[in-house]
């Protein structure tokens, strides 16, 4: 029974610190992505645009329905089968092994999140009181008008926590990227305790470093809420913990 | 899709995987007990703030909630046993590892909960707890009677979507080797070097279960909203 060894959970930290970078890319860009879709199809359900909408309500349930590193491996493996086939196919240059494992692993990340952040806004947006929307059309905005000028401003206050709650989703499934072969703050922690066996040390330092990721998440949440929710009656007069 | 891809290896491998489904339940249901009786505990610590314990609860919701699930269940498979030791002399690296993985889940789950719980105990009206007290009702005759049905229509939505999403969390548990609806998949698939079909029967029955599951959820809040104006 060996005793924690603090010098092997200083070694895995800094080693883990080169690829904090690799982590974050793997978590923001498929935020940004998510918000750009998740946005658009929490739109097009809301409004109950004909055809689209059951569909994507479908979709929405199907995708999910299906665990992360269930796609991602689904993916992984697809990949490396079948994509050279395809490439083929399309006359494209690239061979699955050109491809960086960074892409796949941004493409399934945003695929399995896209749902929960559609369904974040879709509830932040009918959050915001019917009779905003009316009171749009009724003084004569067309509905994009009543979106942009009225509705949104007052969903998006709303969208925040929830906002920062996927975030840190998105940094904590980001933790099973190995398993497509992209090395990221996890995997890079495990490198040195290959050599020494220390495995608890590594994903202790593994831990802290993904909790200081999330902390400093949090904070920026927080602070984004206290300043965009300045003008709202109330919130701005209790002072934001 | 030649044979990379048969149909008909779907519908053998499906009742395969499937024997790993009654793990992944056992794993949920007792995670979701566990957390429940757990995490009410903590939100009556963070409720009643008291003195040292509410800090140590702050930082282990913090944790909990910032680190990702895998390495939490890393932490406790090669943690927990060294903890145990030191503090009893017990050797329990040798204990099945779904008993990690259901301390894993069960505490995650409690710290999920228990910002739930919080928020809806915090959310019934203290009207209520002083009615209480004005009858002559004890404080926990008061709690069980009449807060907590009110705080369990609040906590509900939060806490079934979470249920929802412990199903889908359990999925890492294959990873150290228990034999859950993943680990079936792994299990058929290192066999038969035929993975893809094994990993369409799981998820069918992941969105199987989740689809039903958010049906269900759905009709419990509509039920018990009852009466409260839109």
């Amino acid at each position: 029974m060996m005793n924690i060894q603090p010098e092997e959970i200083y070694k895995s930290f800094l080693y883990a610190l080169h690829y904090v970078p690799v982590t974050l890319y793997v978590t923001f860009i498929p935020l940004l992505l998510c918000i750009l879709f998740g946005g658009i199809i929490a739109l097009l359900r809301v409004y109950r645009i004909a055809v689209l909408s059951p569909v994507l309500d479908f979709f929405v349930s199907v995708i999910k329905g299906i665990p992360t590193i269930l796609f991602l491996v689904i993916t992984g493996l697809l990949f490396a089968t079948r994509f050279d086939a395809l490439a083929e196919a399309l006359k494209l240059g690239i061979r699955a092994k050109d491809v960086d494992a960074v892409y796949l692993a941004i493409f399934v990340l945003t695929f399995t999140h896209i749902p929960v952040l559609s369904e974040s806004f879709r509830g932040a947006l009918l959050s915001v009181a019917k009779g905003q929307y009316e009171a749009g059309y009724s003084v004569g905005m067309t509905k994009p008008q009543t979106f942009f000028r009225i509705i949104l401003p007052q969903a998006f206050y709303v969208i925040l926590p929830g906002l920062t709650n996927n975030t840190i989703g998105l940094l904590k499934g980001s933790s099973l990227v190995y398993m497509i072969g992209v090395t990221d703050i996890l995997n890079s922690a495990l490198k040195p305790a290959n050599a020494t066996y220390a495995f608890l040390e590594s994903y202790i330092a593994a831990a802290i470093i993904y909790w200081i990721l999330c902390i400093g998440i949090e904070g920026i949440g927080r602070g984004l809420e206290a300043y965009f929710g300045k003008f709202r009656r109330g919130a701005a007069c209790e002072k934001v913990k | 899709m030649g044979p990379f891809f048969s149909l008909d290896r779907v519908f053998e491998y499906f009742p395969l995987v499937l024997r790993g489904f009654p793990v992944t339940v056992k794993i949920v249901l007792v995670a979701t007990a566990a957390g429940l009786i757990f995490g009410t505990l903590l939100a009556f610590i963070r409720i009643y703030k008291v003195p040292v314990l509410n800090q140590l609860v702050l930082l282990y919701i913090s944790f909990v909630r910032g680190t990702p699930q895998l390495v939490q269940l890393f932490i406790i498979l090669y943690g927990l046993p060294l903890l145990v030791f030191k503090a009893t002399g017990l050797n329990i690296n040798r204990w099945d590892k779904l008993f990690f993985v259901l301390v894993t889940y069960s505490l995650n789950e409690a710290a999920f909960f228990s910002e739930y719980i919080r928020a809806a105990i915090l959310a019934v009206p203290k009207g209520q707890t002083e009615a209480g007290y004005s009858v002559g009702l004890t404080g926990s005759q008061t709690f069980f009677r009449i807060i907590l049905p009110q705080a369990a229509r609040i906590a509900l939505p939060g806490l079934g979507t979470s249920f929802i999403y412990l199903f889908q969390g359990t999925s890492l548990a294959y990873l150290i080797g228990i034999f859950d609806i993943m680990g079936q998949v792994n299990a058929i698939g290192a066999r038969t070097h035929h993975f893809i079909e094994g990993y369409v029967s799981a998820g069918i029955i992941f969105i199987i279960i989740s689809v039903i599951l958010e049906k269900v959820l759905h009709r419990v809040n509509k039920r018990l909203a009852y009466g409260v104006p839109e």
